[in-house]
C-alpha cells in the first residue's frame, strides 16, 4: 500500500523524545516566564520588606508603600486584577507577593499584630499606593 | 526478523539529545543566575530588627517578665520564629567571641546562635546570617546575637 502522504510511523523512542522536549521547553518558559523583568527578584524583596515593616511596627500604626514599580511589572506579566499583587494573610501570618503568572514570593511575620484595612489604591495622585493598619492580635494560636 | 538496522545510531542519538538538553538547560539557568543574581536575602537585616525587638522588649518589661515569658511579653510569635530557625543570645559585659562560647550568658533562645562564631559559615549561603547590637541596661553593657536562616518562600498559585 501507498503511504506517501501520510504520519511517519511513531516509535516508543520518537515519543519519549517529543515528550521530553515539550517538557523542556514548558519548564524554561516557566523559569524564564518567572525572570521576566526580575518579577521574581522584586517579589522576594517586597516581600521582605513588607514583612519587616510589619515586624518593626507598633498597634495603631498605619503604613503606605508606594508600589507603582512593582504594579508595572505585574501589569506587563499579565497579572489581571492587582489587587492579587499583594496579599497578606493574618491567620498564617504570611505576606505574598505575585507579580507573574503561577508563582508568588512569600514570607512571615512574627510579629503578634493583626494587619488590617489592607488596601491599594491605584494612581493616588499619580503612583499606586498600598496601604495597611497595625492592628491588635485577635485570635490567639497558640 | 526483526530488522535491527540502525539500533546502534539510535543509542547514540539517545545520548547526544540528552547532552543537548543538559547542555540548554545549564546554559539558559547560568545566563539568568548570573543576570538576576542570587535573589533578595534580608537575612541580616531581620536580625537587626530582632535585636531592635528584644532590647525595647527588656526596656520595657524588665529582666524577670523578659525572662519569664519571652515570647508572650514581647509579642513574638513562638511558631513563626521556630520555623525560621531564628535564635539569640544576649551576654553582659561580655564580648562576641565569649558570648558565642556561652561566656557571661544573660537569656538565649535557639541552638543555631552557634553558627555564628563559624568563620567559614559567612562565605557558605546555607549557614544562617547574624546580627550582633551592643546596648546598654541599667548602667551594664549587654550585647545581644541574632541569627536567622529563612528565605523568601516561592510558592506556585
Amino acid at each position: 500500500m501507498n503511504k506517501k502522504g501520510a504520519l511517519p510511523d511513531m516509535s516508543i523512542d520518537n515519543v519519549v523524545y517529543i515528550v521530553l522536549i515539550v517538557l523542556f521547553f514548558i519548564l524554561m518558559f516557566y523559569y524564564i516566564d518567572g525572570q521576566r523583568e526580575g518579577a521574581d527578584l522584586w517579589a522576594d524583596y517586597y516581600s521582605k520588606r513588607i514583612t519587616n515593616l510589619i515586624n518593626l511596627a507598633e498597634t495603631g500604626a498605619e503604613i503606605k508603600i508606594n508600589v507603582q514599580k512593582i504594579s508595572a511589572i505585574a501589569k506587563n506579566n499579565e497579572i489581571e486584577k492587582l489587587s492579587d499583587m499583594i496579599e497578606i494573610n493574618n491567620e498564617d501570618r504570611k505576606v505574598c507577593v505575585k507579580l507573574s503568572k503561577g508563582r508568588a514570593s512569600c514570607s512571615y511575620f512574627y510579629n503578634e499584630v493583626d494587619v488590617t484595612d489592607i488596601k491599594l489604591n491605584l494612581a493616588q495622585p499619580d503612583v499606586n499606593i498600598f496601604s495597611f493598619k497595625i492592628g491588635e492580635r485577635l485570635k490567639n494560636d497558640e | 526478523m526483526m530488522n535491527r538496522k540502525g539500533s546502534a545510531s539510535e543509542g547514540i542519538f539517545a545520548f547526544t539529545f540528552l547532552f543537548l538538553i543538559i547542555i540548554m538547560t545549564l546554559g539558559i539557568v547560568s545566563a539568568v543566575y548570573l543576570f538576576y543574581g542570587d535573589g533578595y536575602d534580608s537575612r541580616e537585616e531581620e536580625g537587626f530588627i530582632l535585636n531592635a525587638k528584644i532590647i525595647k522588649c527588656l526596656n520595657i518589661n524588665g529582666v524577670e517578665k523578659f525572662k519569664m515569658d519571652f515570647f508572650g511579653n514581647c509579642g513574638i510569635n513562638k511558631k513563626v520564629f521556630d520555623d525560621s530557625k531564628m535564635a539569640f543570645k544576649i551576654c553582659k559585659n561580655s564580648n562576641f567571641d565569649d558570648c558565642i562560647a556561652g561566656k557571661e550568658e544573660f537569656y538565649s533562645y535557639g541552638s543555631n546562635i552557634n553558627l555564628c562564631g563559624l568563620v567559614g559559615a559567612k562565605k557558605n549561603k546555607n549557614y544562617p546570617r547574624c546580627a550582633t547590637s551592643y546596648f546598654n541596661f541599667k548602667g551594664e553593657g549587654y550585647i545581644v546575637i541574632a541569627s536567622n536562616n529563612r528565605k523568601v518562600q516561592k510558592v506556585g498559585t
